[in-house]
């Protein structure tokens, strides 16, 4: 309970960040680089004078999105695949099963390059690459968790007993795979913030005027010796919502 | 076979994609190279390029030929790809492979010292690290330790000892890939206990790590089993970052030069080679997933 | 984490351990950093030609030498005999590596094969036609009346090479060859034999970075004895490191913008010329930390380079693009027509500067209300050939032949293969066309100086930055000193200790 409320809060403080910042996020007062925390600032500002907090502020809006994106579209699609092959059997499952094999064999690098060949690279467009991209993955992942439940004596059991299909899908599968499903999903969600800013090293290159958490990593790396505050919030920003997304789910 | 199938779908696909590209590799040549665009030499590329030919006549010639170990040319180096692949394969290959199995042998120690004491120190040490490489790109961990090591304590030279790249590489990889494991493993442990079947073996008086071992192992073994399908993908991101931050001449830095000239053999080829990367973690993975668990197979 | 951390620290200990008890076999090899190297060995291939001079391993016939003066390399003079034929007499003492000397047949093959292969190398005098008379004597004759051949001849596509064996291979003359090529990765020099002074110079390793950090990083842990174009934002810090010497030097390299006139709204010359007001020099040269105001087409030591610098005033921006029609919305962003002030503006992130710069002139063009969207491409060129862009940043040197002509011929002529602007203008190539017709140095400073008003009146360019950049230096290498941009970073003497 307590869990979906800190949820429901992070959600709530990133969408009210990204709304509305102090400052121009992009405003550049040259004068004022590297300048440390002040009533103005909070935070300090970058190298080239822009407000952190501001700048933070909007990026937690767009790594969200990310995150989301990611999240979702690789839970609903590698659950639901997933579960489904292991239940239906026969060939459906061996037709789902050989999709996603497919499926997992173009790789991520591949899927996120044509993505940003085609649409260009923004964090959202990232975030849905990724997301289609764990798909495949996460179907082989949720087909054999629950493979293998399906084959626990108290399953057959059940079936002797008679427990109809969507009790036995309720009562008796999901709560055996939900929790590592969920503890993966959890942990991969920050990933793929974090697979951008790599993405970005690579050489596909962040925008630094659209700023994330993942691509400010990537931008202020410059000055990991320098200034490593400007690292610091971002990272922190970051690792505090993936441990929020962690603990919702890894019991 | 199926894998074999599998091969054929995505071969096809991936050729239709990269045809299909927006930038048209023969402009982008006469630009980069100087050359006069005349009609007279967009033609001789074309021709020399294959890409005068119908659509599929390319893909059933690509094809074959690359069935006989025969990639094509770079477009943008003019090199058999085959060669280029070959110089630039095994050091990927190792990192990929080395980095994978150095994770899978740090994650299961801890996350089996986890699940044996929920809340103790490995078990949140390893949540940490789950977090922190959520939260922490893997070029800036390797920019701070290579600035440790080399600059701090002067233990190595990351950058003229090609092994110590090479190791340090690898490290930074599995370290990447061995905060989810070690949690799967955990979660696996851990729903393990939970069972009625697991108290019996513990009522049976076998200590909490030996019955962890014996009867809860196993069945959680078979999960980061299916986890590391999964991260072989990510690992090949991990790799290419490596090799751009050392100076690698892997095959993904190759691919990061070859993708703005559209270079279409050498993008073929990688998704070939990636798709063979994860069959063979798919048989593998496969493989030990029925030893474990042989009513699967 | 320590657990992980002592596994691979023990790992790594006893590899490194392995490999130093290994025999060193070049003790005083010498090791370079840079974030490029040649991408192949055929000098007529892509810019290779230019990497190759640069990596001291080919010469040219001329050269400019560290005051931006043209001087003689393997030439020993050359003279006008027509309109347009020319005789140049070669040196009589220089050897190519494999022993053989310099002569006007074997620089015949090499200068024909680069004219066959390589378009950038008839941008000034179009097609070259050789011919050797006796063995120290080459004579030439051009397609296009040239005013200067020393300054073609210093032209980066026309390195002076004899053939290989092989297709695609050259034997070269400087004082470097080519040991070993490792594609991305390193070129290993040893120095010519047969070279003056040969037995003083050390081998080379010259190791390619990825990232420019990495490189900064390598200097400081004692691995590199040069890192040539260190990225600045570091330079403060490596100061302070008193193993190390940072040296800072002026380039003929530029930072400019170019605005694809063929694009909608940079059609209209008003809207070019209120992007052109609205850059802010003094901001974008300190935000690269170096550098100052652009003059305008040339980096400010040369004679033929504008004297003032070129100002920006937000007012008058914002007044043209009022008068053309552009009204500031709600949302301080400009539209015409219900269609928005929008452009895209791209960069490459191997000269980081210019990855630096991109968010400031954002900020800038938004002061005047036009919004930008930014995008970071790998391979400019290729990205630019293929007109996608309104603006581009861009680095370049301007005048690498000591000569004003070569950079407006090439990129800004009506039709130029590099003219990424798709600037037309009838007016600017007549007066570019006076430099093929004089070779008077004070008349080419003066079209030089009339081409550049041309420039800032219809603004297919915006001149920004003239940057220095950061050479970091080991104690062996401290005598290095840095010149002539990066075309010169290995040369006959660098200075280099024991």
């Amino acid at each position: 309970m307590t869990r979906g409320l800190a949820l429901l809060l992070l959600i709530a403080i990133l969408l009210a960040a990204g709304l509305w910042q102090p400052h121009d996020p992009d405003a550049v007062d040259i004068l004022a680089r590297h300048s440390g925390p002040s009533l103005s600032h909070p935070l300090g500002t970058d190298h080239l004078g822009r407000d952190l907090l501001s700048r933070l502020m909007i990026g937690g809006l767009r790594t969200g999105t990310v995150i989301v994106a990611v999240a979702s579209i690789g839970f609903a699609g590698g659950a639901l695949f997933g579960t489904l092959a292991a239940l239906l059997g026969g060939w459906r499952e061996t037709v789902i099963l050989r999709a996603s094999q497919v499926f997992i064999m173009v790789p991520t690098l591949i899927v996120a390059l044509t993505a940003a060949a085609v649409f260009g690279l923004s964090p959202l467009n990232a975030g849905i690459a990724l997301g289609l991209a764990a798909i495949g993955p996460l179907t082989l992942f949720t087909h054999s968790l629950t493979k293998r439940v399906l084959g626990q004596p108290f399953i057959t059991a059940a079936v002797a007993l008679g427990v109809p299909p969507l009790g036995m899908l309720t009562r008796h599968l999901l709560p055996n795979t939900l929790p590592a499903l969920l503890t993966y999903i959890g942990n991969q969600s920050g990933a793929a913030a974090i697979a951008y800013a790599s993405l970005a090293f690579i050489g596909l290159g962040a925008d630094p005027s659209l700023p994330d958490w993942g691509g400010m990593l990537f931008e202020y790396r410059m000055f990991i010796f320098d200034n490593p505050m400007l690292l610091i919030w971002p990272g922190l920003a970051l690792g505090v919502t993936v441990f929020i997304l962690n603990r919702m789910f890894d019991r | 076979m199926q894998s074999g199938l599998g091969l054929l779908v995505i071969s096809f696909a991936a050729f239709a994609i990269i045809a299909l590209m927006p930038a048209d590799p023969v402009e982008i040549a006469i630009r980069a190279w100087n050359l006069a665009a005349t009609d007279e030499t967009v033609a001789a590329l074309r021709r020399e390029w294959g890409l005068d030919r119908p659509f599929l006549v390319r893909y059933g010639d690509w094809l074959v030929s690359f069935l006989q170990g025969e990639w094509g040319r770079s477009f943008r180096t003019g090199e058999p790809v085959f060669e280029e692949f070959m110089k630039r394969l095994p050091l990927s290959l190792l990192l990929g492979a080395s980095g994978i199995g150095l994770a899978i042998a740090l994650a299961l120690p801890i996350g089996f010292v986890s699940a044996l004491h929920p809340g103790g120190l490995a078990d949140r040490l390893s949540r940490l690290l789950s977090v922190a490489t959520q939260s922490i790109p893997i070029f800036a961990t390797g920019l701070v330790l290579i600035w440790v090591l080399g600059v701090k304590l002067r233990w190595l030279q990351p950058f003229s000892d090609h092994a110590a790249a090479v190791m340090l590489s690898i490290c930074l990889i599995s370290l990447h890939s061995m905060a989810v494991l070690a949690r799967v493993y955990r979660q696996g442990l851990q729903a393990a206990m939970a069972q009625p079947w697991f108290l019996t073996a513990r009522a049976k008086g076998l200590s909490d790590a030996r019955a962890l071992w014996r009867h809860a192992h196993p069945s959680a073994f078979y999960a980061v089993i299916a986890a590391v399908h999964a991260e072989a993908g990510w690992v090949i991101g991990s790799s290419a970052t490596m090799e751009i931050l050392f100076g690698l001449p892997g095959i993904s830095q190759f691919l990061v030069l070859s993708i703005s000239a559209r270079d279409q053999m050498v993008l073929q080829a990688y998704v070939m080679v990636v798709a063979l990367w994860m069959i063979l973690v798919d048989l593998l993975a496969r493989f030990l997933m029925s030893r474990l668990d042989p009513r699967l197979s | 984490m320590s657990f992980v951390l002592r596994n691979c620290l023990a790992g790594v200990v006893i590899a490194t351990g392995l490999v130093a008890s290994l025999p060193v076999s070049a003790a005083d090899q010498l090791r370079f950093g840079a974030t490029f190297i040649t991408s192949g060995l055929d000098p007529a291939k892509g810019s290779n030609g230019w990497a190759l001079a640069s990596h001291g391993v080919g010469e040219k016939l001329f050269m400019v030498d560290r005051d931006g003066k043209l001087v003689p390399e393997l030439a020993q003079s050359a003279e006008r005999t027509g309109d347009l034929e020319w005789t140049i007499k070669l040196k009589q003492d220089r050897f190519f590596s494999d022993g053989t000397p310099v002569t006007a047949a074997a620089l015949k093959a090499g200068f024909d094969h680069t004219f066959a292969s390589n378009g950038a190398a008839l941008a000034t005098g179009g097609k070259l036609e050789f011919a050797a008379d006796g063995d120290f004597v080459l004579k030439v004759a051009t397609e296009k009346p040239v005013p200067l051949i020393q300054a073609l001849f210093a032209e980066w596509p026309l390195i002076a090479y004899k053939p290989g064996p092989e297709e695609g291979t050259a034997i070269f003359s400087g004082p470097y060859q080519i040991a070993e090529f490792k594609a991305d990765n390193a070129v290993e020099l040893s120095p010519n034999p047969h070279f003056d002074d040969a037995d003083t110079r050390a081998p080379v390793s010259l190791k390619r970075f990825g990232d420019a950090q990495a490189m900064a990083i390598a200097l400081e842990s004692g691995e590199l004895d040069l890192a040539f174009g260190l990225p600045s934002e570091s330079v403060a810090r490596l100061e302070r490191n008193p193993d190390l010497t940072i040296k800072s030097f002026p380039v003929g390299y530029q930072y400019f913008a170019f605005l694809n006139t063929e694009r909608p709204a940079l059609q209209e010359v008003a809207v070019r010329q209120a992007i052109d007001l609205a850059f802010d020099r003094e901001e974008l040269a300190a935000a690269i930390n170096g550098g100052m105001p652009a003059t305008g087409a040339y980096a400010p030591y040369f004679p033929f380079a504008a004297k003032d610098a070129r100002m920006g005033d937000l007012a008058k921006a914002e007044a043209l693009l009022d008068a053309a029609g552009w009204e500031k919305g709600s949302d301080g962003i400009r539209s015409k027509d219900g269609k928005e002030l929008r452009l895209l503006a791209i960069t490459y992130p191997q000269r980081p500067d210019l990855v630096t710069m991109l968010p400031v002139i954002k900020a800038e063009l938004a002061r005047a209300g036009i919004a930008l969207d930014t995008r970071i491409v790998d391979n400019i060129s290729e990205v630019a050939a293929g007109g996608d862009f309104d603006i581009a940043l861009w680095a370049q040197h301007t005048a690498p032949s000591g000569d004003p002509a070569f950079f407006l011929n090439s990129m800004l002529r009506t039709g130029a293969s590099l003219n990424y602007t798709n600037y037309a203008s009838a007016e600017f190539d007549a007066i570019i066309d006076r430099f093929a017709t004089t070779g008077d140095p004070e008349e080419r400073v003066q079209i030089a100086l009339d081409a550049q008003n041309k420039l800032f009146e219809d603004v297919p360019v915006s001149f920004l930055v003239s940057p220095v950049w950061y050479v970091g230096l080991s104690q062996r290498m401290k005598n290095y000193e840095p010149w002539g941009s990066d075309y010169h970073v290995l040369r006959a003497d660098i200075g280099q200790g024991r």
